[in-house]
């Protein structure tokens, strides 16, 4: 393989971990709030509110069902606003925001559901406020299932930046479409692949280890 | 201490209403241990939640010294809230913070700085005799120990009322017994006033100033442990010392 490939796939990592983790943690400052939302307002919830709950539920739902191709394509106006381009993987970090934050509060509101409702109650009864049931209680119980939540989150926000590649987006997406499709180079195309696949697998083990190190319930 | 004037609670289902409590009328004094006993699903555990308003009653009023719960904003609900303990069959610990973290838990949310809660913890972590755990984590206790924990942090604000929900169901006896050791501890040197729901009858017998007999939602029968244990006037009453006897001999 070439210098200039060697270099050309260097970037292209560099690129997909910036899209990668920077929409990651975007997704999670809105996705966080938004989780904690429609679990709170939910039928059984500590804040009660069928209507903010149908709401932000929809929202979430119509979001979510768009596929993100057609989502990626569809915003390009909304992308050219915010960042002042469409390409590149700056411009990508966009739609992979839109697309993975109502994701991400679906992953947040199902760690909520796990935290003990006994807890919860235990937590009223020691006349905790709404705000501190959310900050002292259900978020710190949920910690090992949220940071479990945020490794699937990761991986699946890397496989929607490769598909960015598609539409002029960066990362080794791209170079897999433009090298591996577009110009039949079958090895280039194996190679970013793989590189992909490795990328996920550390995620997956930082992740992992970092649970079990938190984690105080099975000591 | 604690009143209730013609409390009633339903539950609703999509196809069903179920009538939880029925005009219940109580008065547990100051400084008494209160037992509150039936069979499962006569309504206890829901009495014992329209104390501290868990579960908010559709009719009647619920007084603590003289207080109308009911009748109080949210706000001034948590403030009594911190005055009365609680503590469950499940424990309700939180997994996620160590021992003294737990009991700091309520002094934490009223307020108390970081020093005293610690110093006040340890005072608890040695009235529960488990100082050397302090560090542990819920997950690393045996049941007992658990409910020490949850005893301290439900003692942390000092609070005037203990409220037990069935508390030593999912211990083995010996656990139980000094678990309502602790507890009868707690009533006499503190002057804690302490409400223990049970379906157990041993619990209410080892404890109890007066008891309460609960059957499908109102009271059956109150009076003296004495009162009740030999002159049951109540079916249910009759029945639970019947299984009870039953149960422990034969």
């Amino acid at each position: 393989m070439s210098q200039e490939m060697l270099q050309l796939l260097g970037t292209g990592i560099i690129e997909t971990l910036y899209m990668t983790i920077l929409s990651t943690a975007i997704a999670y400052v809105i996705g966080i709030p938004l989780g904690v939302l429609i679990f709170i307002t939910d039928g059984k919830g500590i804040c009660r509110n069928r209507v903010v709950n149908t709401v932000v539920g929809l929202a979430i739902n119509l979001v979510r069902s768009v596929p993100f191709l057609i989502l990626l394509v569809a915003i390009l106006p909304f992308t050219r606003m915010i960042v002042g381009t469409t390409i590149g993987s700056t411009a990508t970090i966009v739609p992979l925001v839109l697309a993975a934050a109502p994701y991400v509060a679906r992953m947040v509101e199902s760690s909520l559901k796990e935290v003990d409702s006994g807890v919860i109650e235990a937590a009223h009864a020691m006349g905790s406020s709404p705000l501190q049931i959310i900050c002292k209680v259900l978020l710190p119980e949920a910690k090992p299932s949220l940071l479990v939540g945020g490794t699937i989150s990761l991986a699946t926000i890397l496989g929607y930046s490769a598909m960015a590649g598609f539409v002029g987006g960066g990362g080794l997406g791209a170079i897999a479409i433009n090298y591996g499709y577009y110009r039949y180079d079958g090895k280039t195309m194996f190679v970013t692949v793989i590189l992909l696949v490795v990328i996920v697998q550390i995620f997956q083990e930082i992740g992992i280890r970092l649970v079990n190190k938190i984690d105080k319930r099975m000591k | 201490m604690i009143r209730f004037e013609h409390v009633s609670k339903h539950f609703e289902t999509k196809s069903t209403k179920v009538q939880a409590i029925t005009d219940v009328n109580l008065e547990i004094q100051k400084g008494e241990i209160f037992g509150i006993i039936g069979f499962s699903g006569a309504g206890k555990s829901t009495l014992v939640r329209c104390i501290n308003l868990l579960e908010r009653p559709e009719e009647g009023a619920v007084f603590f010294k003289d207080v109308n719960l009911m009748k109080i904003s949210k706000e001034e609900l948590r403030r009594q809230r911190q005055k009365m303990g609680m503590i469950f069959q499940q424990f309700n610990l939180f997994q996620q913070r160590n021992v003294i973290d737990n009991i700091c838990y309520p002094l934490e949310i009223a307020g108390v700085s970081k020093q005293d809660r610690i110093k006040r913890a340890r005072e608890l972590l040695a009235l529960v005799d488990l100082t050397e755990k302090e560090k542990s984590y819920p997950a690393q206790l045996s049941g007992g120990q658990k409910q020490r924990v949850a005893i301290a942090r439900a003692l942390a604000t000092n609070p005037e009322v203990l409220l037990c929900d069935e508390a030593t169901s999912a211990l083995d006896p010996i656990t139980t017994r000094s678990i309502l050791e602790l507890l009868k501890k707690i009533n006499t040197g503190y002057g804690v006033t302490i409400v223990v729901i049970t379906h157990e009858l041993k619990v209410a017998e080892q404890i109890c100033d007066r008891v309460a007999v609960m059957s499908q939602g109102k009271i059956a029968e109150l009076g003296t442990v004495k009162e009740i244990f030999s002159n049951p006037k109540s079916e249910t009453a009759r029945k639970l010392i019947y299984f009870e006897e039953g149960g422990s001999t034969r």
